[in-house]
């Protein structure tokens, strides 16, 4: 930026700010630029510390001389208050490069000093760096110790795919996409909707409830009409179309974490008999039966939903005792603040 | 002993383990949510790290992959949201392009969100292209009740709408973005807004709205007491088609905002007819109404007027909108006077005259800081929906488009004809100019000229000059030198293009 106009530099009285690291040596640092850290400025004014050589403040453990040196240019450039974000952005990526090993030394001191915007700035780089790459790559990347057994690292792969309730979820959702299909295909002729799709849920809450005998689904809720409407559903009609879908949902991912039911291990046997064939509908069952089984399974949803916070508690104690290592989190765990303007 | 050895180097070399928890909890927020679960392959360490990240970002997409793969990632979704750390969800943004194809899920999935006490909710919806699905996609009724959420984003297009219950809904709602996506029914969007938001302090609407419908007209009417910033950012026009004769569909648009402490308002392509009841409240507005050109409809002439005086009483006003300068509706619908005005930016596009500015410096007594930006570039009519939409889009970018196109410079006579009478702003408190875009055209030089012999309170001129070359510069910069000026301490500083 050339100026037309030469800028008078007046000679002024700049005040520093002692700081001193771990490792014992000391450094002045102008006061403003000292100032933007935040615990650095907290350390100044409730304790009046730094002023000289003798009171220099000392720094947390993780902030060596050589990130201190980062971090303060870091501060110097973003202290000045005229800044344009365009420029701001533009230092940050220049100062964001460099080798892994000193940005997580980095972020870490930035962590320590609670100087916010610059763990973001590194996290998100950070981030950057992990994302898209295989386990092998970022172990490479970051050193990582390869301390998990063959047998640990399948684990996880295997229980996406492996998992008999997500398996039977993903069948059941792929068979009411199929009839989806089939339905928008026959679209002229006027077929009472019979809820195959009900049924389909029913199956799975009677096999985790313990498999009442007939394993064979039954009419429990109203219609869902979801996918003929017309673009202009009238009120009523669609609320109780989104009413029911909430049920349904809630009522499925409620019944996921029945985890602990005493009857689930023969519930692993009984998804191998019953038979999931697609175009299997059943459809002639005795009136009584239905009513039961209706009834039954509205119970035991009901159930599920009003004691579902005790409930998930025991399931996870359980069911995660195996992973759970103790972790300390600070807090809800998250260092992650709301900002009303986070824009795109 | 040699994996011993490898264990020891990697403890002595591995940093981003050492990191607390929190930090690294905090990095793998910013991935998205299979990233973030795959670190669970890495080492112990990591073994369910990833069930603290807050925040779920979950993108699906069926037209990657066969039935299969979608499969997999939706049971990975399923299995994220089971298994997860019982903590809340702190935000959920949700990208799906395929709903036909996760339809139930989607439900599902916004639904334990909910439960899950979400603050940050951010829901992009799509069909997949040249589809024929008919189907329609409510959002769960759970969301509008959600005593949580803070922030909510969402698309709205024909196949997913947002149908608030009752007459108040979202409770703690602070913050809602709403993209619309052609062709969407009108009444679907101002059934959106048919409750009250009680909390609501920042709206924004943006995307396109389509084509209105033989007699179909949309009535927003926003009830939103807490509103303090509003922007208005979407067009109506046939997506199809964005050069049809008929044009936009502005003229069957009313907006009509009860929120008497609106602060801020932003308008941006669309001159719909506006109504805010925030006379004492309002600080800035800006509009960029691009398309609007001298010589349009007398209609659109009308609106604008009605919409100066809506926001009479703004104290930062920035204007684009080259139908201002147009002489015969100057003169048919005088300017309201703005009293509170202190600072302008008026926006000239190549194809507008000067006209604007001696209207808008008359209007504005009690002006302090002027910035006039001059050369924007101008299309022909209604071809600005390409301009990118972005939340935050920096206006400056508008300097490279300076640059003159295919637009015949010659052909646009820019004459500066100063006013009988010398604007009192310019007497007696104009302090600071600023100006952008400057070519060093004769005109522009007049025009600047006039501004420094009468502005008697001057204090600085600063010229932002699109010239790149530097003799250019100096010769500029010597003309100016020579210029009477009003004021004694005013200062000229000049500020070349970054190369």
């Amino acid at each position: 930026m050339s100026e037309g106009v030469m800028a008078v530099v007046k000679p002024e009285m700049k005040s520093y700010i002692w700081l001193q690291t771990a490792d014992g040596s000391i450094q002045q640092v102008e006061e403003e630029v000292a100032m933007f850290c935040p615990m650095i400025c907290r350390e100044i004014l409730q304790t009046g510390m730094g002023s000289s050589k003798n009171y220099a403040i000392s720094l947390p453990q993780r902030v060596n001389p050589a990130v201190l040196g980062l971090i303060l240019d870091y501060c110097r450039f973003h202290q000045v208050p005229g800044r344009s974000n365009k420029e701001r952005k533009t230092f940050d990526e220049k100062f964001i490069r460099m080798d892994t090993k000193k940005l997580c030394e980095l972020t870490s001191a930035a962590d320590s000093l609670q100087l916010k915007p610059l763990v973001d700035l590194t996290s998100r780089a950070l981030a950057r760096i992990i994302e898209g790459k295989t386990p092998e790559e970022i172990r490479e990347t970051f050193h990582l110790p390869d301390d998990l057994t063959e047998e640990e690292k399948l684990e996880p792969l295997r229980n996406i795919t492996d998992d008999p309730r997500i398996r039977l979820l993903n069948r059941l959702y792929a068979r009411k996409r199929k009839e989806l299909k089939e339905r928008e295909k026959l679209k002229n002729v006027e077929v009472e909707q019979e809820c195959v799709d009900q049924r389909s849920v029913d199956d799975l809450l009677t096999f985790i409830n313990g498999g009442n005998g007939d394993s064979k689904g039954i009419k429990t809720n109203k219609s869902k009409k979801k996918n003929r409407r017309r673009k202009d559903p009238t009120k009523d009609s669609s609320n109780n179309v989104n009413g029911n879908c909430n049920k349904e949902s809630e009522t499925l991912s409620s019944a996921f974490h029945d985890e602990s039911r005493p009857s689930s291990s023969s519930n692993l046997q009984d998804c191998t008999i019953i038979d999931f064939d697609d175009g299997d509908v059943d459809d002639d069952l005795d009136p009584a039966m239905k009513e039961q089984l209706d009834r039954e399974v509205e119970d035991f949803a009901r159930r599920l939903n009003s004691d579902w916070p005790e409930r998930m508690q025991e399931i996870l104690s359980l069911g995660q005792e195996r992973r759970l290592a103790p972790i300390n989190m600070n807090g809800n765990g998250s260092a992650r603040r709301y900002k009303s303007l986070d824009r795109r | 002993m040699d994996s011993n050895s490898k264990l020891f180097k990697a403890w002595i070399e591995d940093r981003i383990s050492g990191l607390p928890d929190a930090i690294v909890v905090h990095i793998l927020s910013f991935l998205e949510t299979r990233y973030a679960v795959q670190t669970c392959l890495l080492s112990h360490r990591w073994n369910n790290v990833w069930t603290y990240v807050p925040n779920l970002e979950v993108h699906v997409n069926s037209l990657k992959c066969g039935v299969d793969q979608h499969v997999r990632e939706s049971g990975l979704v399923d299995r994220v949201l089971l298994f997860r750390n019982l903590s809340n969800i702190h935000k959920f943004h949700l990208a799906c392009l395929g709903i036909e194809d996760y339809f139930y899920r989607i439900d599902a999935w916004i639904c334990t969100a909910i439960r899950r006490n979400v603050v940050e909710l951010e829901l992009d919806l799509w069909t997949t292209p040249s589809n024929s699905y008919t189907g329609l996609l409510k959002l769960p009724r759970s969301i509008f009740i959600c005593k949580t959420l803070v922030v909510l984003k969402l698309v709205l297009t024909d196949h997913v709408i947002a149908i608030p219950p009752d007459s108040s809904c979202f409770p703690s709602l602070k913050y809602l973005d709403v993209q619309l996506c052609h062709p969407v029914a009108a009444k679907s969007l101002a059934k959106l807004f048919s409750c009250r938001y009680s909390a609501l302090e920042e709206l924004i609407i943006h995307g396109n709205i389509g084509r209105l419908r033989g007699d179909e007209v949309l009535n927003l009417n926003i009830s939103a007491p807490r509103l303090k910033r509003l922007q208005i950012r979407f067009c109506a026009v046939p997506e199809d088609d964005p050069y049809a004769t008929d044009g936009g569909y502005e003229y069957k648009i009313f907006v009509n905002a009860n929120a008497p402490n609106l602060e801020e308002f932003n308008v941006k392509y669309l001159l719909a007819s506006y109504t805010l009841n925030s006379v004492k409240s309002l600080s800035k507005v800006e509009l960029k109404l691009k398309g609007l050109h001298a010589g349009e409809n007398l209609y659109f002439a009308d609106r604008i007027h009605k919409l100066f005086a809506e926001i009479v009483n703004v104290k930062c006003l920035s204007v684009l909108a080259s139908i201002v300068g147009d002489p015969d509706i100057a003169y048919q619908y005088p300017m309201p006077t703005f009293n509170n005005l202190n600072q302008l930016e008026l926006r000239l596009q190549t194809c507008c005259s000067w006209q604007s500015l001696p209207i808008f410096l008359n209007a504005s007594p009690n002006l302090e800081y002027l910035v006039l930006e001059n050369n924007i570039n101008c299309r022909a009519h209604g071809a600005d929906i390409d301009d990118a939409d972005d939340g935050d889009v920096d206006d400056s970018d508008d300097y490279d488009s300076h640059i003159s196109d295919n637009y015949d410079e010659d052909d646009l006579v820019h004459e500066w004809s100063p006013p009988r009478v010398v604007p009192i702003c310019l007497l007696s408190c104009l302090k600071t100019i600023y100006l952008r875009g400057f070519r060093g055209r004769s005109d522009e030089i007049e025009v600047a000229g006039y501004l420094l012999k009468h502005g008697k309170v001057l204090n600085k001129v600063t010229i932002h000059t699109s010239n790149f070359c530097e003799e250019s510069v100096m010769e500029l910069w010597q003309t100016f030198s020579r210029l009477p000026r009003g004021s004694k301490t005013c200062e000229i500083e000049w500020i070349l293009p970054k190369l």
